[in-house]
């Protein structure tokens, strides 16, 4: 048999360009449940948001904080030691951690008496993270970060009145479809 | 030096054999991703691996889930070595290539 070595690099392009794309998918059937797990999360908690006082809040999304996070190490630990990825565990709490930080701080600098706008920022935070995911490596986060953005914006600035619910709508039921589309090859 | 395998050095088969070889914990792959891998069409997709099965480089099962039919295939440990021995053969070929022939 008579390979060329332009033929045997073409080949090596393809085999790479298929091992990414296999990885990718694995990757999105993975990321499907955990999108869909912090769909309902977010479904539920800005609900609540809309219909409890201020000083509740806490009481449902720090169950759901944690249990999106558990759900999340739990969900991707599996997928992770199979593909010998070490270490995932601390580095998903270490993103966490660094969200809960830079949300605490941009807060305590900004000092803002708009309550739309703790609203409206975790789906902006939320996006932005997926979007900057989707540029680096996995596509489909890309639409996913855009549109929640979009969708986060939207609300703030349209349905300023409904905004808790707009976002547990339109955002929480966005990354539940993103999730279950996920899944798709 | 390491030698060329006939069977995988086909375009479609070599993506095949690496869609396979990517799987997560060497899980199999149901047909569906690896036509998206691959990006063949159902006819094509299932003629090449045919052959591969024939050579007993890959494992194809066939079950249900609820009423819907489910075709998953996966590298068997032949199949396995044959991709490594060819892809170092090309890896081979490319670098040869490149001390000498350029």
């Amino acid at each position: 048999m008579d390979i060329s070595p332009d033929d045997a690099a073409q080949a090596l392009s393809d085999i790479a360009s298929a091992r990414g794309r296999s990885r990718a998918l694995a990757g999105y059937s993975v990321a499907g449940p955990i999108l869909v797990i912090w769909g309902i999360i977010w479904l539920a908690a800005y609900t609540a948001m809309g219909i409890l006082p201020a000083a509740q809040w806490g009481l449902v999304w720090v169950p759901g904080d944690a249990i999106g996070i558990v759900a999340t190490i739990l969900l991707s630990r599996r997928a992770n030691r199979q593909a010998g990825i070490k270490g995932t565990t601390w580095r998903l709490l270490g993103l966490m951690a660094l969200v809960v930080v830079f949300s605490a701080g941009l807060f305590a600098m900004v000092r803002t008496s708009d309550i739309n706008v703790y609203f409206a920022f975790p789906g902006l935070l939320t996006g932005t993270i997926y979007t900057a995911l989707g540029l680096w490596r996995m596509t489909r986060y890309l639409w996913v970060g855009i549109a929640v953005i979009a969708a986060s914006l939207i609300g703030f600035f349209a349905f300023a009145a409904i905004l808790p619910y707009w976002m547990a709508v339109v955002v929480g039921g966005g990354l539940i479809v993103s999730g279950l589309l996920f899944r798709r090859p | 030096m390491a030698e060329p395998d006939e069977l995988i050095h086909q375009p479609l088969r070599l993506k095949i054999m690496a869609g396979l070889s990517a799987a997560l914990g060497g899980e199999p792959v149901e047909f569906s991703r690896l036509k998206s891998i691959t990006q063949a069409t159902d006819g094509n997709l299932g003629s090449h691996l045919a052959a591969l099965d024939r050579a007993g480089y890959v494992m194809i099962a066939k079950d249900f889930v609820g009423k819907r039919p489910r075709t998953r295939v996966a590298l068997t440990p032949e199949g396995r070595a044959a991709f490594r021995r060819h892809v170092a053969y090309l890896r081979e070929l490319v670098e040869s290539f490149g001390a000498d022939g350029t």
